[in-house]
């Protein structure tokens, strides 16, 4: 990674895609670095929102000579990369539950097989910011949306939008707060308080921005 | 500030990639040591050389351009509900959503404070430029590592004030 720029880097990289979902049944398959992000970005969208809260690794892949992992309290999507490393000095041993970067495809496919070893990565918007190509915009859009509508209403912006947007928005606030919790009926104008209090929950809950 | 869901943005990742992959992979995580060894050994001529004024100057531009960089007025044409409104809606939104932002959120103040630190970096890095191209013997050796140390001063506090930057789009 040093002295490169973030594509270049990656570009000098062997990539595996691996689907999680076909653990054990499936090898690695050698890909390009476009088709990862290609590969990564359709699984992505064909999988259920509620597989978007799970624990997993992420690997960090640093100049040839180590790796180090991080622990992402929440990732977007179940799917998993294999990054494998072009560099044979960049073999680590792994413990459990933590990647091991290998440049041979045989080890890796070993390591499919060893339920010990969980295999990752994935990038999410909390990701690692050299892995930003596979953000996925994965946030409450008509519940922002509808956020946004009415800051601009507080300050005499008036946009009309539909009942399908606020009966939209409606149901992200309750996804966001947890369905059984509550249920809220969002309109232009009477959202501004409910909008206000849950944005202030978000906020005082993430501890910081 | 409030940026719930860390909602993506450049200026996002270009912030995550100054603070973790520069500030404190290849700053703050070195130690004397490290550093001289990479002195003697040559193996860093380029990150001193190429990467740390690239990063340098990638820093002020995250600094010139936060201010727009974190705007909710982007979301204007992100969000899809919003993509279907006439040009005039979208537009008078933006300007809206824009300067509320200014007013509320404080960014202005990180700006300033970013540019104040970066500056401080900045000329700290072109000191120690100088000892790191001296000759490479035991004698030059403690003015390596003094200036490394000071250098890394300057660069905990310039990262102190990357950890208050917002960490997606601020919502007013």
């Amino acid at each position: 990674m040093l002295g490169l720029e973030p594509y270049e880097w990656r570009s000098n990289m062997k990539y595996f895609w691996y689907d999680h979902k076909a653990k054990g049944k499936q090898q690695p398959e050698l890909v390009g670095f476009r088709d990862l992000a290609t590969k990564f970005n359709a699984s992505a969208s064909n999988l259920p929102q509620d597989s978007m809260q799970n624990t997993c690794y992420f690997v960090h892949y640093e100049d040839g000579k180590k790796t180090q992992w991080e622990n992402i309290a929440r990732v977007d999507r179940k799917c998993f990369v294999v990054f494998v490393s072009s560099k044979p000095s960049s073999l680590q041993s792994a413990q459990d539950g933590v990647f091991c970067i290998t440049d041979d495809l045989s080890e890796v496919a070993n390591k499919l097989t060893n339920d010990k070893i969980t295999l990752f990565t994935t990038t999410c918007s909390s990701g690692h910011p050299d892995w930003s190509v596979f953000q996925t915009k994965f946030f409450p859009e008509h519940l922002v949306a509808a956020y946004l509508l009415q800051i601009a209403k507080c300050k005499e912006v008036n946009v009309e939008m539909n009942d399908s947007f606020w009966s939209k928005a409606s149901r992200e606030f309750s996804q966001v707060l947890g369905e059984e919790k509550q249920s809220v009926e969002l309109t232009l104008d009477n959202g501004q308080r409910e909008l206000e209090k849950l944005f202030a929950e978000l906020a005082k809950a993430k501890g910081k921005g | 500030m409030m940026s719930p869901w860390n909602i993506p943005c450049r200026a996002n990742t270009l912030r995550g990639q100054l603070k973790h992959s520069w500030l404190e992979n290849q700053v703050c995580n070195k130690t004397a040591n490290d550093v001289a060894t990479l002195w003697r050994t040559g193996m860093w001529d380029k990150e001193i050389d190429e990467i740390f004024p690239y990063r340098i100057d990638q820093s002020r531009q995250l600094a010139n351009e936060m201010l727009s960089g974190f705007s909710p007025a982007q979301l204007v044409d992100q969000l899809s509900p919003l993509q279907s409104l006439p040009h005039d809606s979208r537009s008078r939104l933006k300007d809206v959503l824009h300067s509320t932002y200014l007013e509320s959120s404080g960014i202005r103040t990180l700006s300033e404070s970013l540019s104040q630190e970066l500056e401080a970096f900045a000329e700290e890095f072109t000191e120690f430029l100088t000892v790191w191209n001296t000759e490479r013997t035991d004698e030059n050796e403690p003015a390596l590592r003094d200036g490394w140390n000071q250098l890394q001063q300057v660069a905990n506090s310039l990262l102190a004030v990357f950890e208050t930057l917002p960490k997606g789009v601020v919502l007013p």
